[in-house]
């Protein structure tokens, strides 16, 4: 990791671009407001929550949990790469990164598919409102997440690399979270 | 500071721990039935989920080679929001 950052104060004792730590932060505040926020929601609709939540299909999200996973050990393994100036190897774990990433939107789709056949949408009710929002929006981070691992892995330098396997990172550490919370909690 | 990465090996083990607790969380959290947790298991996969958040902190994102009030601020955060939804859950179902 970089050591230029002095400038920084207390950040610069973070590895990486202080700058996506400070994203990191916001990020995490946000969905912790939100994923509490569904807790609320649970608490105030018990029945509409476990009705709902019990025609989700959990085999999808701890499969999706297992591709995130993986997926950030391919792009961890890429700055290790990186920092051993192996370049091509570097390429190759973000690639994995990459194509785990879309796998884990591909089931992702394929879940929501199940539910716009069943008529399930965002309005149904407050469980699939908060449901849709909380991964729909977490799926438009992997889906950034994906376009950031490209050019990190088509430019190559250590700085952007680290830069964008930490946000991947964050998505992973999010969905850890929030598969779960949405998923399970019961 | 030395921001160094962690190796091969122990990104290699941080997975192996990882994948093992995602599937104790789908043991925990009766996945493959619909059966209502009881509030231990509430507990404990809210436990599960706040050690996988610090492997993932720690080792992938390298917060190991941050400094301590880094590392206490962030598993602080991470544990005060998931201490706040297990109690949530536990004190409010009907």
């Amino acid at each position: 990791m970089t050591n230029d950052q002095d400038d920084w104060g207390a950040l610069s004792r973070l590895p990486g671009n202080p700058m996506m730590w400070i994203l990191i932060w916001s990020e995490l505040v946000i969905f912790g407001v939100s994923f509490i926020g569904f807790a609320v929601a649970y608490i105030l609709h018990p029945d509409v929550f476990i009705q709902s939540q019990n025609s989700l299909n959990r085999l999808y999200g701890g499969l999706n949990t297992m591709v995130l996973i993986t997926s950030g050990l391919c792009a961890a393994l890429a700055v290790t790469a990186r920092q051993r100036n192996r370049i091509i190897l570097m390429r190759l774990w973000l690639g994995g990164s990459v194509l785990l990433g879309i796998i884990f939107l591909w089931v992702k789709s394929l879940e929501y598919t199940e539910k716009f056949s069943e008529g399930i949408g965002l309005d149904t009710n407050i469980f699939y409102t908060l449901y849709f929002l909380l991964t729909g929006f977490h799926a438009f981070h992997v889906i950034f997440g994906i376009i950031i691992l490209i050019i990190v892995g088509w430019k190559d330098s250590l700085e952007t690399l680290e830069i964008g396997t930490t946000f991947w990172h964050m998505i992973d550490l999010i969905w850890i979270i929030l598969f779960p919370l949405v998923y399970l909690l019961r | 500071m030395n921001f160094k990465n962690p190796d091969y090996r122990t990104l290699f083990l941080c997975w192996l721990a990882l994948m093992a607790l995602t599937a104790g969380t789908m043991l925990t959290g009766h996945a493959a039935t619909d059966q209502t947790l009881s509030d231990l298991l509430v507990v404990s996969l809210g436990l599960i989920t706040w050690v996988k958040a610090m492997v993932i902190l720690r080792y992938y994102l390298n917060l190991k080679s941050a400094s301590r009030g880094w590392n206490r601020a962030f598993f602080s955060y991470i544990f005060l929001v998931l201490g706040t939804i297990t109690l949530i859950f536990i004190l409010g179902r009907p």
